[in-house]
């Protein structure tokens, strides 16, 4: 009786545990599944928003719901302004003088906009011509804005996604050129494709060279797009604002190569003596590299050779081209003492994009936290000496700003090319003091008369 | 020696180098780079395109002369005898006199008189250039050949950032010299306002003069006691209201210097030189092609927004004429000029727009900031 009770518990304990283990290994498959295609990238993109917006953990979803309502206004309003210009516009084909019909409306309001303008349909009468004008000065602006804001989208997605699914830890940087120029590549051919075999059945070469006049925006009207029904219409309309939209990403990538050639060769100069706020208070450059030298307790002469140790750095860290304009900036900086003659004032400094001052400034961070040790105490205050000082380098005619920062007056000694107001407002200071030492005096004689 | 020799050489070429490119993508190379580009164009679609023309003008010019002396034949021989066969031979001459007008259209044949209207002349390939560097395209003239197609796409990708390079540059110097009037202007303004305190502050130094000698006057009557007091009030009174209009000056002084330092053009000077340039297009183009005033303001909006529908276009009966020419290169002139003042006004309005955003965001986090 007793054994045969205590059988029975065994196999029954036996088969809870068998139950509970199938259970465990059914739940660590279904969690399993999730981070093979769909965590890692949320994470990434979690990450990226966090570091983009400043803002903490918990506060993702409100600033999510923000950018995505930003995103949705325009898109929604852009559709709209085309079915307003739809109702608006009385339009007539040029060479035949039919009436254009809603969908001829729609394409002619949308390649309107996007300043493609085939002219094949146009308007024709005064009263079309002004609706036209007011149509175009509002209409740009929207189409372009909402054309960048979804191309950046995009351009984030894919970073998002290289990110994730390789193994190296890739930078976010925005396409290359010739990743643009492969993307307009093929948009061009797929559009010789759809003109060529579908809607217009033009030759190849004709087709080709419509998609590429019309994705430029030159639309010179020899050929334009006849489609039939709905879908094609909607298919066309497709292809020419992602067409406009690869062609922005291109040029936009193929300007900074087009910056990079406009100021080589060229020497940064005359940033001595150029006049930036500081503190509520006017100052030269070469001032402020003396004041935050002496702050960080160091000298012009130990960021000088901290920069030439940053050449190696950069080159190694960065290797990118557009580091040398900024490189050549803070060498000139330091070494502007040694111009000769000095050139007349300037009011603006020229510096590199923000964004490359950000990765150098990132990399140099993180480069003093990685190398911890490696580094002498004196290089790391002269580091964050240079981080300060292109800090505020940056912004330079921002006043309010600074205007909140309390910092306590330091006299510095004025240079000696101070302008006509400056020095006239000297002089009535002095005056004023005078004045004041006067009713002073003044005062101090009157009680002794009393006394 | 060889070596050092070697390198010095190689760092010679190197500065060469440096020194040609920084020429070309200066301000004034670029211009000069953006012209020669439009001549270069100018010149190869003139020798591409204006044969082919002129092939197709012959085509039908010959085309017409043969139809026209067949017909004239049959009429002198066969009219006589039998009037079917001569309607018969009309009919056969007209139809293929058709046929061959059909052909030269699909080639681009566009109705214009050999060696009288041509659409590729220097000047017109100029302009032709200049609508595709500038992605206008009006699309009155067009390339035909396969050679001439191949060759504007290829021109219009070295051709369209070298035009937004252009138009980036030169947009910012023109920003800054606009810059430069607007601060000696309000400069001017500031210096008229002191001009203004510093002749009152004349009248109440003379005031306080009369004052004083009033008191001194007085001095002589009173007594010990009255004098000390009155003494120590005039000057006091003097001293505070010379002080005074010392520190209203200093105070004009700091407001122009501050409103110098941010120095943002206001939008509305930005779109009223922006009406104005349309309006000068609008003056010219109306004397020159007796455009309505709405005709040419539309023209000169369509093409400065780089729309360009080509419904409106000057000189549309081209001729070769120098007067026709003439209007050609200062369309083009105007064009390109008109291009970069847009530049210009687009680079102030975005300076205006991210000061007024950067303000509006500062409150905002200030705002934020009490909350917490």
């Amino acid at each position: 009786m007793t054994f045969n009770d205590g059988d029975n518990d065994r196999i029954g304990k036996e088969e809870e545990h068998a139950g509970l283990i199938e259970n465990q290994i059914i739940s660590q498959k279904t969690k399993k599944q999730l981070p093979s295609w769909l965590d890692r990238p949320y994470h990434v993109w979690r990450d990226q928003f966090q570091q983009d917006k400043c803002c903490p953990k918990k506060m993702v979803k409100r600033e999510l719901m923000f950018a995505s309502t930003y995103v949705l206004i325009l898109n929604v309003a852009l559709i709209l302004y085309v079915l307003f210009g739809c109702q608006v516009f009385d339009l007539r084909h040029s060479s035949t003088n039919n009436e254009a019909s809603f969908l001829d409306r729609a394409l002619f309001c949308i390649t309107t906009i996007s300043t493609i303008g085939y002219g094949n349909i146009a308007p024709f009468d005064d009263r079309g011509k002004v609706i036209c004008i007011l149509y175009c000065v509002a209409g740009i602006p929207l189409f372009f804005m909402t054309v960048a804001t979804n191309s950046v989208l995009v351009v984030d997605i894919c970073n998002i996604v290289h990110r994730s699914y390789s193994s190296q830890n890739v930078e976010n940087s925005g396409f290359r050129w010739y990743t643009s120029a492969i993307l307009l590549a093929a948009h061009c051919f797929i559009g010789a494709l759809i003109f060529s075999l579908w809607i217009d059945q033009l030759d190849f070469l004709d087709a080709f060279y419509f998609s590429f006049i019309s994705i430029t925006t030159i639309g010179y009207g020899d050929y334009s797009p006849t489609p039939e029904g709905l879908f094609q219409y909607i298919i066309v309309t497709v292809y020419l604002c992602t067409g406009v939209a690869t062609m922005l990403l291109f040029f936009a990538s193929l300007q900074k190569g087009i910056m990079w050639i406009h100021y080589y060769g060229r020497k940064v100069s005359d940033s001595e003596e150029a006049e930036i706020w500081f503190g509520g208070q006017m100052m030269t450059v070469k001032d402020l590299v003396t004041l935050v030298a002496e702050k960080f307790g160091s000298t012009p002469e130990k960021l000088r050779e901290v920069l030439h140790d940053l050449d190696k750095i950069l080159e190694v860290a960065c290797k990118q081209a557009e580091e040398d304009d900024d490189e050549e900036d803070w060498r000139s900086v330091n070494n502007s003492e040694a111009l000769s003659p000095p050139a007349p004032r300037k009011k603006t400094v020229f510096l590199s994009g923000s964004s490359d001052g950000d990765d150098c400034q990132a990399t140099i961070h993180s480069f003093t936290s990685t190398n911890q040790r490696s580094i002498p105490k004196d290089t790391e205050l002269a580091i964050l000496a240079l981080g300060t000082i292109q800090h505020h380098l940056r912004k330079p005619s921002v006043r309010g700003i600074h205007g909140h920062h309390h910092h306590p007056k330091i006299p510095f000694s004025k240079p000696a090319s101070d302008s006509n107001i400056e020095s006239k407002e000297a002089i009535t200071s002095l005056d004023l003091r005078k004045k004041a030492h006067r009713v002073h005096s003044d005062g101090r004689l009157l009680l002794q008369q009393d006394v | 020696m060889g070596r050092r020799h070697r390198r010095s050489k190689v760092t010679r070429v190197v500065n060469l180098v440096k020194k040609i490119i920084a020429f070309f993508f200066s301000h004034i190379g670029l211009c000069a780079l953006v012209v020669g580009y439009a001549l270069l164009g100018a010149v190869i679609f003139k020798a591409v395109e204006g044969p082919h023309e002129a092939e197709i003008q012959e085509l039908v010019k010959s085309a017409r002369e043969k139809a026209v002396d067949v017909v004239w034949n049959a009429t002198f021989r066969v009219n006589r005898l039998d009037s079917k066969q001569w309607k018969k031979t009309v009919l056969d001459e007209v139809k293929r006199f058709k046929t061959v007008c059909m052909l030269s259209i699909r080639k681009g044949y566009d109705g214009k008189e050999y060696g009288k209207q041509a659409q590729w002349t220097f000047t017109g390939a100029f302009l032709y250039s200049l609508t595709v560097i500038t992605t206008i395209g009006y699309g009155n003239t067009a390339a035909k050949t396969y050679i001439g197609k191949t060759l504007t796409m290829l021109y219009a990708i070295i051709g369209i950032p070298l035009m937004l390079l252009f138009l980036t540059n030169i947009g910012d110097v023109m920003a800054k010299i606009f810059r430069f009037l607007y601060a000696q202007s309000i400069r001017l303004k500031f210096r008229l306002i002191l001009w203004h305190k510093k002749r009152k502050a004349a009248k109440i130094r003379r005031a306080n003069s009369l004052v004083s000698r009033l008191t001194r006057g007085h001095r002589v009557k009173a007594d010990s006691s009255v004098d000390s007091f009155g003494l120590g009030a005039g000057a006091d009174v003097e001293d505070l209201l010379t002080a005074r209009v010392e520190m209203e000056q200093l105070e004009v002084r700091e407001t122009a210097a501050a409103q110098l330092e941010s120095m943002t053009v206001p939008i509305s000077l930005v779109v009223f030189t922006m009406l104005g340039y349309l309006g000068v297009g609008t003056t010219i183009f109306k004397v020159w092609e007796g455009w309505t005033f709405l005709e040419s303001f539309y023209f000169c909006f369509i093409s400065l927004t780089t729309i360009g529908f080509g419904d409106k276009f000057p000189s549309t009966s081209v001729s070769n004429t120098d007067e026709a020419q003439e209007k050609l290169v200062i369309t083009s002139i105007y064009l390109l000029f008109g291009m970069a003042l847009l530049a210009m006004c687009f680079n102030l309005a975005q300076e205006e727009v991210q000061n007024k955003t950067r303000w509006i965001a500062d409150k905002f986090r200030s705002k934020e900031d009490d909350d917490d």
